[in-house]
């Protein structure tokens, strides 16, 4: 939201963004991975901003910080089981009658079909590669949960388990593009050849990962730069917004190397008549310790693949020169494929390739979202890890450490480079807080040095008071007050605004 | 008037921005990628259209560019059935037609079966005398034309592990080389020096290969082994003068180290070949060593003779995810018999190279290797090993 003339109206914090404007026809148009790679390795947009240092502050979000629940990005703040139930448990594919095979493919890295189920639902089936079973279909599952715990709209994952005979075929309609990539008809060989390449139990069952269609009519990605010139409600550029920003701490905790747009979905969706679009995050299939085909490579978070001076410094050193990361130490459980923690530098993390948002984070974007992800609890991390299904339970205890441990680092790594104070409210005439850093162990518990004044919400002006405690001084007319406080570094302040007993903003440097 | 709330500041921007809506096209660029990705032009220059594609390279080292028309179809019968065919013509007049089937899957991976012919005529091939001395100032040039049916039946009991046998019908024609730098074989070699020179035969070879391969990715392997070794009875089946055995031994090993982004590829390879009693091994059918394969550092076809030995290491590094690099070493020699081999004849070589790849696929290399005989530079769309 652009800075209006005052600080505050009388409706900050806004909690949820007002009800879109009705969308008309937007175009359905895709975004080619190819342009993507090549515009955001070789011509990263923003990129004078990144190179400068001046990425600008972060929008859509409201005067405490936050985004407001929009099309974007719902604030969740989510139990055990609520996690546990993410996007949806209700509506796993029936298996009172065979699934119907619409369309499918062998062609390209991993093989899929469409299917239908009795209840007329339509979901996307993906398998685990050979080499490293249960390990794709285990991301996509726990990949959809978290980043519905996290906010982000998501497409309900499921694990299925079947037999060849739950798969049937509309003869009439099933299409199937073959291995040169030719479509034509779908015959019973077309499933026969597609399940061939997918591991079975013991029992001769297929596991798979079906991803139930997204509510609405797909119209393309979206990019992480610029607007929709379609849309009347996107009016943040996405580089901007924080929940696109924070977004690569979720990434960099879940080790999501692919977010890129072609991973993302927009659906044109109806709602009592009211036609908006709503932003997706689709397909985790490569997070954590796979690479949805095979397991990651441990170039990936490290890395981008092509990246000019890590690439140079290979180049001219013969090979000699050996970051870290290649002295990873994977435990050799193939459905967690290549997952650790060690090596693991949240700083320094790194996607496939550029990503504008990602690229003019600023602190303020991290320490946002670390609080979030701070917010998963050890018994939280295990119980969305349960509902990926590892049958070897090595599998499922090294995931949860890692996503622990890994939580752990990104705390530790961007909670500090604010004055990480939160919960603000005021209780009993005092303003009181929490020092994240120091409830999560990342800081010894410091003293606070707090200056009041009176804050003239038509000019921005502030006047001082007298008093230096936590007792919260009359505003002396104003209607609102500030607080500005300090711990050890004086470049790190958070400045409190109360409007009466009301905390209606929060502003930090860093 | 300006807006009273936050939500009506929104709302405001929102409705200036509705005012100036237009369609999200993509930029000019992105659009041209869309449409040949959505017309799947790529798809029909490599996959073909109804089969057909254009088919480059494949001709043997030294033909120079080379194209032609090729029918490809590795999706029939449920991807259990390869057709191909192709003519493909360089622009030094090197030819080469062939058709292959091949049934890589039946019996639910358990058998194989391969039929293939070709005919080739290749105008000028290097020849620069037999044995291990022959001299780099002894470059000649002869022409082969060779026809051949071939059928490679096997088994592959457990994953990786080949048995099979081979027949194979094979005719060949020698000829004055076309190359106009040098001096036809014929005019400075003989007959007695180099076998099969005034006259050549047709051949059945009948023999058998195993082959154990346990390589993460055979297109650009960073850990795992391939061995192979084959037998082969060359039958004269018309002058009773050059039938011969060979026997072919290789073996490739990758050790990793840092998570695979460092590996030490070591390759050996035996061709021996033995005359049957009172018979001699032709020179076209001979083992050699040069080029881009095995001696990096020495000539195309620089070294003939009946026994070749050839070891090559390499120490390769990933740059980036799409290009490793390697330094590499090569030494072998050939000989006429295996109590003659020795060091003194051993040729060696050192060298670089760039490796392009593709999800760890090789595409593209680019070595460059350095001997006593000065350096060659090898741009070659396939992997060394």
């Amino acid at each position: 939201m652009p800075a209006p003339a005052q600080k505050f109206y009388p409706d900050d914090p806004l909690l949820r963004e007002p009800k879109p404007l009705p969308v008309t026809k937007p175009l359905n148009r895709p975004i080619n991975e190819y342009y993507d790679f090549f515009q955001n390795t070789l011509f990263e947009p923003d990129k004078d901003l990144k190179k400068h240092h001046t990425p600008g502050p972060s929008q859509a979000v409201n005067t405490l910080g936050e985004p407001p629940d929009s099309g974007w990005y719902t604030t969740r703040n989510l139990t055990v089981e609520q996690m546990i139930e993410g996007p949806g448990t209700s509506h796993a594919p029936a298996t009172d009658k065979p699934w119907i095979v619409t369309s499918g493919k062998n062609e390209g890295i991993t093989p899929g079909l469409v299917i239908r189920d009795s209840k007329g639902r339509k979901y996307f089936l993906k398998f685990d590669p050979m080499s490293n079973p249960e390990m794709s279909s285990a991301t996509d599952v726990m990949g959809s949960k978290f980043f519905y715990a996290l906010g982000y709209n998501v497409p309900e994952n499921y694990i299925v388990s079947f037999t060849r005979q739950q798969l049937t075929l509309d003869p009439e309609k099933s299409k199937f593009r073959n291995s040169a990539g030719r479509e034509r008809r779908m015959t019973d060989g077309d499933i026969e050849m597609v399940l061939e390449k997918v591991p079975r139990d013991r029992e001769g069952r297929y596991r798979g990962m079906a991803s139930l269609a997204v509510a609405g009519d797909p119209i393309g990605p979206f990019r992480y730069y610029g607007t929709r010139k379609d849309d009347p409600n996107d009016i943040v550029p996405h580089q901007m917004r924080r929940d696109l920003r924070g977004l690569y701490v979720f990434a960099a905790w879940l080790n999501h190397t692919d977010t890129k747009s072609i991973n993302s979905l927009d659906t044109v969706v109806d709602e009592a008549g009211l036609k908006y679009i709503r932003h997706y995050l689709i397909d985790f299939g490569a997070i954590l310790g796979s690479d949805s085909f095979e397991a990651k490579s441990p170039r990936a978070g490290n890395v981008f693949l092509y990246d000019f001076k890590p690439a140079a410094w290979q180049f001219l050193s013969l090979g000699f020169y050996v970051p870290s990361w290649m002295r990873a130490h994977y435990p050799g459980i193939p459905e967690a494929g290549h997952l650790e923690y060690q090596t693991f530098d949240p700083e320094n993390w790194k996607n496939n390739y550029p990503n504008p948002a990602f690229d003019l984070r600023t602190p303020g974007d991290t320490y946002w979202a670390a609080k979030k992800v701070m917010q998963f609890g050890d018994d939280g991390i295990r119980a969305i890890v349960k509902t990926a299904q590892y049958s070897d339970e090595r599998a499922a205890d090294w995931v949860a450490r890692c996503i622990i441990e890994r939580r752990n680092k990104i705390g530790r790594a961007f909670l500090n480079d604010v004055l990480p104070l939160d919960h603000f409210a005021v209780r009993d005439g005092k303003l009181t807080f929490e020092d994240l850093a120091v409830r999560y162990g990342f800081h010894d518990a410091r003293r606070y040095t707090v200056a009041w004044s009176a804050f003239d919400n038509g000019t921005g002006r502030k006047t001082r008071l007298a008093g230096a405690g936590f007792d919260v001084p009359p505003s002396n007319g104003s209607g609102y007050l500030a607080a500005d406080i300090r711990a050890e570094d004086p470049q790190k302040t958070v400045t409190v605004y109360l409007r009466g007993t009301e905390v209606v903003g929060i502003d930090r440097t860093w | 008037m300006a807006p009273m709330t936050r939500a009506g500041q929104l709302e405001l921007e929102r409705q200036q921005k509705a005012t100036q809506l237009q369609p999200d096209y993509p930029s000019g660029i992105e659009h041209a990628l869309n449409v040949i990705k959505e017309k799947r032009i790529v798809e029909r220059i490599t996959a073909g259209i109804a089969g057909f594609r254009v088919k480059m390279g494949g001709l043997i080292t030294g033909s120079g560019f080379a194209v032609g028309p090729e029918y490809y179809r590795h999706d029939l019968v449920q991807d259990q059935v390869v057709v191909r065919a192709s003519a493909r013509a360089s622009l030094q007049k090197f030819y080469l037609m062939d058709a292959e089937l091949d049934l890589p899957r039946l019996a639910d991976d358990h058998i194989f079966i391969n039929i293939y012919g070709v005919h080739r005529n290749y105008p000028h091939i290097d020849y620069y005398g037999p044995g291990p001395d022959s001299h780099k100032n002894g470059r000649t040039s002869w022409g082969l034309e060779d026809t051949s049916f071939q059928i490679r039946p096997g088994v592959q009991p457990v994953h990786g592990l080949k048995i099979g046998g081979v027949a194979r019908y094979l005719l060949v024609n020698v000829f004055r080389g076309h190359d106009d730098r040098f001096a036809s074989t014929d005019l400075v070699y003989t007959d007695q020096s180099t076998p099969g020179l005034r006259n050549q035969t047709d051949y059945f070879v009948g023999g058998g290969f195993i082959q154990y391969d346990w390589r993460d990715n055979p297109g650009g392997p960073r850990y795992g082994g391939n061995y192979i070794a084959q037998y082969s009875s060359y039958d004269d089946l018309r002058l009773a003068r050059y039938a011969f055995s060979r026997v072919d031994l290789e073996a490739q090993q990758y050790i990793p180290f840092f998570n695979r982004r460092r590996v030490i590829a070591l390759r050996g390879r035996v061709e021996a070949t033995s005359p049957h009693r009172g018979d001699q091994v032709p020179f076209y059918l001979q083992p050699t060593l040069g080029g881009s394969d095995d001696l990096r550092g020495f000539r195309p076809f620089r070294f003939y003779d009946n026994n070749a030995v050839i070891l090559n290491g390499e120490y390769r590094w990933e740059v980036f995810s799409g290009l490793d690099m390697a330094l590499f070493v090569d030494g072998g020699q050939v000989f006429p018999k295996w109590q003659q081999i020795n060091y003194r004849h051993l040729q060696a070589d050192a060298g670089f190279g760039f490796r392009f790849n593709v999800r760890n696929d090789v595409f593209l290399r680019i070595d460059t290797a350095f001997s006593h005989e000065g350096f060659q530079v090898w741009v070659k769309f396939n992997n060394v090993f």
